[in-house]
């Protein structure tokens, strides 16, 4: 069944945000389930044109491009909204959930918009949504790291809008396509700036380790599927084939995992992941051939899932046990026995484990880049490859859940609610569904290749088995060495604080001495003078104004009090008055008239 | 503690036999490297036996010795350096 | 004859609504359904049925009863304003039980009557729905529970308006002897200077007498802050707001006979600005609140007199506007007047003491409809003045406008004194506490946002009038 109308996915959720407030009880929970239906219905219904163009400033905005590329990623952003609301069914908070909304509303928007501005409007909303998630969190870490988080992204929303201005003052149009990557002009870097910095491209990508580890429980799981997969539809849609993006994949997949090894809080880890990840997606996007596009949007889709779901089962042990500190969890696996199947079937995903979706989607990348000649670069992601699968694989759930520690008793834990088992057991059963039968995912992908890629070999199982074992045997040899430590890792954020203190101290110090002399000058002349300016209205207000206006109108009120003793309650001097002053008037009429 | 619980904490229990499993499950694969193999290599030496798991292998244990005894120490400050939590 | 059912479906429910009652009346007090329980749902349907009808046009009965926009619009406002009326009386502390269902039965007479006036184009039918409203609106001044001061303004109302009626009557006959004809149409290609038919021209100014008695324009409106302050606070609403409607009416339609310039003409426009002024001036005196709406209503009917005499589409438009402005502004105060004094007492200006506390959604509401009687924008009272400044400018009563803008200064006293009372003062401990319910309040609010959205989007509604208009001017 396909419509030719289109219900933009993002207008649900914003509806849903803006009547949360004024729903009473407790009923309204079931209702955040409606919107991310009725985008699943929408994105599989919705037949491929150009829906809701809206005139301005002489240019044609475009809410609604529905092609192949923007129906696979709002289809995986849909059935996402739908996992992360279940999962956060049980958050009191309404706030949260209406932050939630409109973050997912902006991702839709970016993902369905045909101009930049549309896009810009979408992001800015979506970096909004976002800071919302970490500060409603509401320790002093959080909003801290909230405020680090919105100024941040506001300079790279800033790039990307003056890219566009300047780009529409060059080319006169706001159109989002393809930009050639020999035809870049200053502009289009500007723009590419303002996309990396949302992509998590190395060195503008420290603000995703500092923020969603902070973010709430729910939170960090809707963030980790919509900002950064976002970014990567832009640049695939107008940044394919520039070879930077191609070598920044790559060192940011390396990048991710040299962190990932090291780090000690969880979500701090499946951070650095995302980084990591993300560059295999930049990577695809920047070789530019049609099997590592299509490998990157699948990739794409399926990092969405199995990433979502490593964060809900680090946010399911951060609910309940309450920290997310690898040093401080450890023999966890008899207490919390679902959550660790359930993150390992995303930990296995992530690795490329056969059987689970990772592994039809992240070969494909690689295969692509061997093939297009470029060596190093999959050389550069399997490197990257052997490091998830270390720290993401097994790293991580061994000491969450083992740690060589007999079983833990003293850590409380709280008990999960059901939705957030649902929720994770929905995105399991994807990655596993994907994982078994490739076509569900093959079938959407956008860029048409000759010979399809086939995940299902001898070779390619055997390949992905032997190399993920035998990293499982270098974690093995050295599995006291990489106990994690509680001690906080330089990243480029030392830098961007260094700058932002810079600033800070640029503007305080030379504008504060300025604006002294100033407010001394002011007070010593103008304060004085204007004082007695003041001085002299009053006396004339009082004096003279007040004088005539209070006079006039206790006039004008005694002249009322005087008219109204004509109604005197007669009625024969009623109706001898309404007579005479009748004529009266008529007669003046007509004399003078 | 329900079922699945107990459960694991009996593996647990087992885990020097799960651990040969392993390191048997390792020489199986390498065997089957003889057999099975690529056609189109990526990097050239892949083609031969055992090229991705000592790729595996070494890698792993480069970059996890790198990153904590040579890396971490210098990069590493007290969890409250910058002063926000 | 011409009789067709279909264009007269609005006068045909409210007939059967008055049938309803009529049976209803014959009994006693415990016959179910209760008249205040099916009473409002029916009353709204018969403002869907007008809706409905908004384009029903014709002519009827030998060319007296015309259906046109103007008509139309009008019998809109009217069912509007009867079904908030109906609203407003079903709480009322004062009306016997046995009362109630001939209470209702009569409003809904008079407002039949003045749905039919809004049709008439022809002085004897329009006298004849005249007094058809005003015989009935006659006999429910006087209910309320023994009170003497009800039954005096019952006297006066009906005294006065005997003369008046009777005056009207006189008038017609001598227009109907020197022009040979009654209808409005035909009369509008005849001549209306003094020099060529003085005999037609004291008769018309007699027959306009008693349209001013309705409207309570000077020197007509003795009777109007009596008969406010003695009746009820629930029927003083709907004598305050309805009638007018009917006066403005048939005022816009003859006022296609008052070309600019024409003595007539002038003698309307000097009455307006006397009334204006003299209500204004009057209300600035008074600590009754409902004799003080008295005044204000004398003031307000000054006020679309500047429209009617600027002789243009836009200016008929522009009174029609007002009327129906005035209506919802009206509405609005005596609603919340009628809800604050929750025995049914008459409210001075110290009841209101603290209402911002006591009430704080009627205050507003108060507030809103105190800002809009001032014409302060963004409400329908400002839109309502604004457009009457722009019709009457430049169409030779340039000094009406002034006046007009010089007593919106004096009306701010009187009006803002209502929020002043309600917002800054504090409460005294007599009498019974408001009736804050959420039938008061959601009513309060949705008549106060009737006037703001009115007063912020008046397009439709504005052009509706402009095409009303349009079609008597040609």
């Amino acid at each position: 069944m396909a419509t030719s109308s289109f219900i933009h996915p993002a207008l649900g959720f914003l509806a849903l945000a803006l009547i949360l407030p004024f729903l009473p009880g407790r009923q309204w929970k079931w209702l955040l389930l409606l919107p991310p239906i009725i985008a699943i219905w929408s994105i599989f219904t919705v037949e491929p044109g150009v829906y809701g163009t809206i005139p301005y400033l002489g240019q044609q905005l475009i809410w609604g491009r529905v092609d192949k590329l923007s129906i696979v990623f709002a289809q995986v952003f849909a059935i996402m909204s739908l996992i992360g609301m279940v999962y956060a069914m049980h958050v009191e908070d309404k706030g949260q959930h209406i932050a939630a909304s409109l973050y997912v509303a902006g991702g839709f928007g970016c993902v369905f918009a045909g101009d930049l501005l549309t896009v810009f409007l979408f992001w800015e909303l979506m970096s909004i949504g976002s800071t919302f998630l970490v500060f409603l969190n509401r320790t002093r870490e959080s909003v801290l790291a909230g405020f680090r988080y919105f100024l941040y992204h506001t300079v790279g929303g800033l790039f990307l809008l003056a890219g566009l201005l300047l780009r529409y003052k060059a080319t006169g149009s706001f159109a989002f396509d393809l930009v050639a990557p020999t035809a870049g002009q200053y502009y289009d870097w500007l723009i590419l700036i303002g996309f990396c910095v949302n992509a998590a491209v190395v060195p503008l990508h420290a603000w995703l380790p500092d923020a969603y580890p902070r973010g709430t429980v729910t939170g960090s799981v809707f963030m980790c599927a919509f900002t950064t997969k976002t970014a990567v539809y832009v640049l695939a849609r107008g940044f394919a084939g520039w070879e930077v993006l191609a070598v920044a994949g790559t060192c940011m997949a390396v990048y991710g995992v040299l962190y990932a090894c090291i780090e000690n809080n969880a979500r701090r880890i499946l951070s650095y992941h995302i980084v990591s990840q993300v560059g295999y997606m930049v990577a695809g996007i920047g070789i530019g051939t049609a099997m590592t596009l299509n490998g990157a949007v699948a990739h794409a889709y399926a990092h969405i899932l199995y990433k979502g779901l490593l964060f809900m089962g680090a946010g399911c042990l951060l609910y309940s046990a309450g920290t997310a500190k690898l040093d401080k969890l450890g023999g966890l696996v008899a207490r919390l026995p679902w959550v660790m199947i359930l993150y390992m079937v995303a930990a296995l995903s992530i690795s490329g484990m056969p059987i689970f979706n990772g592994f039809i989607s992240k070969t494909m990348t690689i295969t692509g880049a061997a093939e297009a000649h470029r060596t190093i670069l999959a050389l550069g992601l399997e490197i990257a490859a052997v490091g998830t699968f270390i720290s993401v694989g097994i790293k991580l759930p061994y000491f969450a859940f083992w740690g060589r520690k007999p079983t833990n008793w003293e850590i409380k834990l709280k008990p999960i609610p059901a939705n957030m088992y649902v929720g994770m057991a929905l995105a399991a059963g994807l990655c596993i569904a994907q994982g078994l039968y490739p076509q569900m995912l093959y079938h959407y992908l956008p860029f048409h290749v000759e010979e399809q890629y086939v995940p299902w070999t001898a070779w390619h199982v055997l390949q992905a088995l032997l190399l993920l074992s035998f990293s499982g045997l270098a974690f093995y040899v050295l599995r006291e060495v990489i106990t994690p430590h509680a001690k906080l890792n330089l990243d480029f954020d030392y830098f961007y604080r260094l700058i932002g203190k810079g600033v800070l101290r640029l503007v305080c110090k030379p504008i504060a001495w300025i604006d002294d002399r100033w407010t001394e000058a002011y007070r010593a002349g103008g304060l004085r003078g204007l004082l007695l300016l003041a001085a002299g209205t009053v006396w004339f207000d009082k004096k003279g104004i007040d004088t005539v206006v209070d006079g006039s109108a206790y006039t004008v009120r005694n002249v009322g009090r005087v008219g109204a003793k004509v109604q005197n309650g007669s009625l024969q001097d009623y109706l001898a008055l309404a007579a005479v002053l009748a004529l009266c008037v008529f007669g003046l009429v007509w004399y003078f008239g | 503690m329900n079922g699945l619980g107990a459960l694991f904490e009996r593996l647990k229990a087992q885990y020097k036999v799960w651990r040969n499993i392993f390191f048997v499950i390792l020489a199986v694969l390498v065997g089957l490297n003889f057999v099975i193999n690529t056609h189109e290599p990526h990097f050239g030496l892949d083609k031969y036996p055992g090229f991705f798991a000592g790729f595996g292998l070494i890698i792993g244990l480069v970059m996890v010795l790198v990153m904590k005894k040579i890396v971490q120490p210098l990069i590493a400050r007290k969890e409250d350096f910058y002063g926000d939590i | 004859m011409n009789f067709s059912p279909t264009l007269v479906v609005p006068e045909l429910f409210q007939f059967l609504l008055i049938m309803a009652l009529f049976i209803q009346s014959l009994g006693n007090r415990d016959w179910e359904p209760h008249v205040e329980r099916w009473l409002p749902f029916f009353a709204g349907l018969g403002l869907f049925v007008s809706i409905v009808s908004f384009k029903s046009s014709g002519v009827m009965f030998y060319d007296v009863y015309k259906l046109d926009a103007l008509s139309q619009f009008f019998k809109i406002t009217i069912a509007a304003g009867f079904f908030v009326a109906v609203l407003n009386a079903t709480r009322q502390p004062t009306l016997e039980g046995e009362k109630r269902s001939d209470y209702y039965m009569f409003l809904a007479l008079s407002a039949w009557g003045l749905m039919i006036l809004s049709s008439a184009t022809e002085l004897f039918t329009i006298y004849l729905a005249l007094e058809l409203s005003s015989y009935s609106l006659y006999t429910l001044i006087p209910l309320r529970a023994h009170d003497k001061g009800a039954a005096e303004a019952g006297i006066k109302y009906i005294l006065f308006g005997a003369v008046a009626t009777a005056l009207a009557l006189y008038g017609l006959s001598y227009v109907l002897a020197s022009q040979q004809t009654t209808y409005i149409a035909a009369l509008a290609t005849k001549s209306w200077a003094w020099a060529d038919a003085p005999m037609a021209v004291v008769g018309l100014s007699l027959f306009l007498a008693g349209m001013f008695y309705k409207l309570a324009l000077f020197p007509f409106h003795f009777w109007c802050p009596d008969v406010y302050q003695g009746t009820s606070n629930e029927t003083a609403a709907y004598v305050a707001t309805l009638p007018k409607l009917g006066a403005v009416v048939i005022l816009v339609r003859l006022a296609t006979l008052l070309k600019p310039g024409l003595e007539i003409t002038t003698t309307l426009a000097w009455l307006g600005a006397i009334s204006m002024t003299f209500g204004n001036l009057c209300a600035l005196a008074q600590k009754d609140v409902k004799r003080m709406l008295g005044f204000s209503s004398v003031a307000h009917a000054g006020y679309v007199m500047v429209g009617l005499v600027a002789g243009t589409a836009q200016g008929l438009a522009a009174a029609a506007f007002y009327a129906l402005a005035y209506v919802a502004m009206n509405l609005l105060a005596f609603w919340v007047i009628s809800r604050v004094a929750s025995d049914g007492r008459n409210l001075q200006l110290d009841d209101l003491n603290g209402l911002y506390k006591r009430a704080p959604s009627l205050a507003f509401s108060l507030g809103v409809g105190a800002f809009a009687l001032v014409g302060l924008p963004p409400t329908v009272g400002f839109i309502g003045k604004f457009f009457l400044i722009t019709a009457a400018w430049n169409q030779g009563y340039n000094w009406l406008v002034i006046t007009l803008a010089v007593n919106s200064a004096f009306a701010i006293y009187y009006y803002l004194s209502l929020v002043r009372h309600a917002y800054t003062e504090d409460t005294l401990t007599e009498g019974a506490a408001p009736d804050t319910s959420a039938f008061s309040v959601v009513g309060a609010g949705l008549l106060a946002a009737v006037v703001l959205v009115l007063g912020m989007i008046p397009a439709p509604l504005f052009e509706f009038a402009i095409a009303a208009g349009q079609g008597l001017m040609h």
